[in-house]
């Protein structure tokens, strides 16, 4: 277990200075312009006729940009320290740390979307979108992913260990 | 049993738990912030030497910001009190509330007898206080560089800086669940998600017949 920390930590701290690297810097807008690009043509379906600026989602009646703190980079490397500690084999953690990271991207996708939707028809509630309802959503999404994945690599049990009642004690 | 039903468990308790709890209700989120401002004040404000630390609340971005720590150095003040300020400007719902109810959600979601539950999100509760406000020294120590309070070379100020950005980017998604680990999850690395959520006498049953 202690093992299993210390390396989360240690994978955390190594995916974090990832992105202090210049070369980070030079890919990240690049991306945020990816995010802004799809979750543009998500908001057609929805009969908004949104253009993209670099990181810029703007129609007639309201504009966001994507910020890189937005980016949900932090999010990607929380899980991808979760997935690389984690004791399984490596085919696995790759798949998961791959799955995580596109599990992130359409969660982003799917936020700023909802976000310039809820800002072009209730731009009051858009604070309370952006800084607490996704902030709520983003947490549980990612660590459902971890339990998800979690239970997807532990090995099954055999029938005896199943029987027991685990919630006997409550 | 099917496998995925403990899971399942775990999964809805927590969900439901954090969701109501860590979103900012009126009266329940004014208690974060009196909560935090009161430990911030007994703790980490006053003076030291020339630094002064003191609690206020910024203006105009509630959503964002509801939180500031005040740092001046007392040599640089003119007569007139003017001169240089730094301003760390945080959200309670970021540094305080959310992680706190993150452990919570995580311990209690956990199948464990009441008893322990209560025991180790106490436990928990108290070392992840202990976390917020090493993690608000180190954020007061690298502005503190910025007043001259504090020698560092640029070296210094950008691993300070690495430092405080990292901190206040993971901390409050990775300390909760890495506390949880330590004190809910044996179970998870040495057995998986059954022997996790089997009580203490179900493991004890479950190591009889592993012997048989």
């Amino acid at each position: 277990m202690h093992l299993f920390i210390l390396k989360f930590i240690g994978v955390l701290v190594a995916l974090h200075a990832i992105t202090l690297l210049p070369l980070f810097d030079r890919v990240l807008p690049i991306y945020l312009h990816g995010v802004a690009v799809v979750a543009a043509g998500l908001t057609h379906c929805f009969g908004e006729s949104t253009t993209v600026t670099g990181a810029m989602l703007h129609s007639p009646t309201y504009a966001i940009t994507v910020a890189p703190s937005c980016s949900a980079v932090e999010l990607a490397c929380y899980i991808g320290a979760a997935v690389i500690a984690f004791p399984s084999p490596w085919r696995a953690k790759a798949s998961g740390f791959f799955l995580g990271i596109c599990f992130v991207a359409v969660l982003n996708v799917l936020r700023v979307t909802s976000l310039f939707l809820v800002g072009a028809h209730a731009r009051a509630a858009f604070e309370v979108a952006h800084e607490d309802v996704w902030a709520v959503l983003l947490i549980i999404a990612s660590t459902l992913f971890v339990a998800g994945w979690i239970a997807w690599v532990t090995p099954r049990k055999t029938p005896a260990a199943t029987e027991t009642d685990e919630y006997a004690a409550e | 049993m099917p496998r995925n039903k403990p899971l399942l468990r775990f999964v809805l308790r927590f969900v439901v738990m954090f969701a109501l709890l860590a979103l900012p209700w009126p009266h329940w989120y004014d208690a974060w912030r009196a909560a935090l401002r009161t430990i911030v004040t007994h703790t980490l404000a006053g003076s030291s030497g020339s630094r002064e630390v003191s609690v206020t609340t910024p203006e105009g971005t509630p959503h964002v910001a509801d939180f500031r720590l005040e740092i001046i150095n007392r040599g640089l003040m003119n007569p007139d009190g003017s001169g240089p300020v730094r301003h760390l400007d945080l959200n309670v719902a970021q540094i305080e509330m959310r992680p706190i109810v993150l452990l919570f959600a995580l311990i209690f979601a956990t199948p464990l007898p009441w008893k322990r539950r209560v025991s180790f999100f106490a436990i928990g509760a108290v070392l992840l206080q202990i976390g917020i406000l090493a993690t608000l020294s180190i954020c007061i120590w690298r502005e503190s560089m910025e007043l001259l309070l504090v020698n560092a070379t640029s070296t210094e100020k950008a691993v300070a800086t690495a430092l405080q950005d990292g901190l206040t980017q993971y901390f409050g998604l990775a300390m909760p669940f890495v506390l949880w680990l330590l004190l809910c999850g044996r179970g998870v690395i040495s057995g998986g998600w059954q022997s996790l959520f089997a009580p203490a006498d179900a493991e004890a049953t479950h190591g009889k017949l592993k012997q048989a």
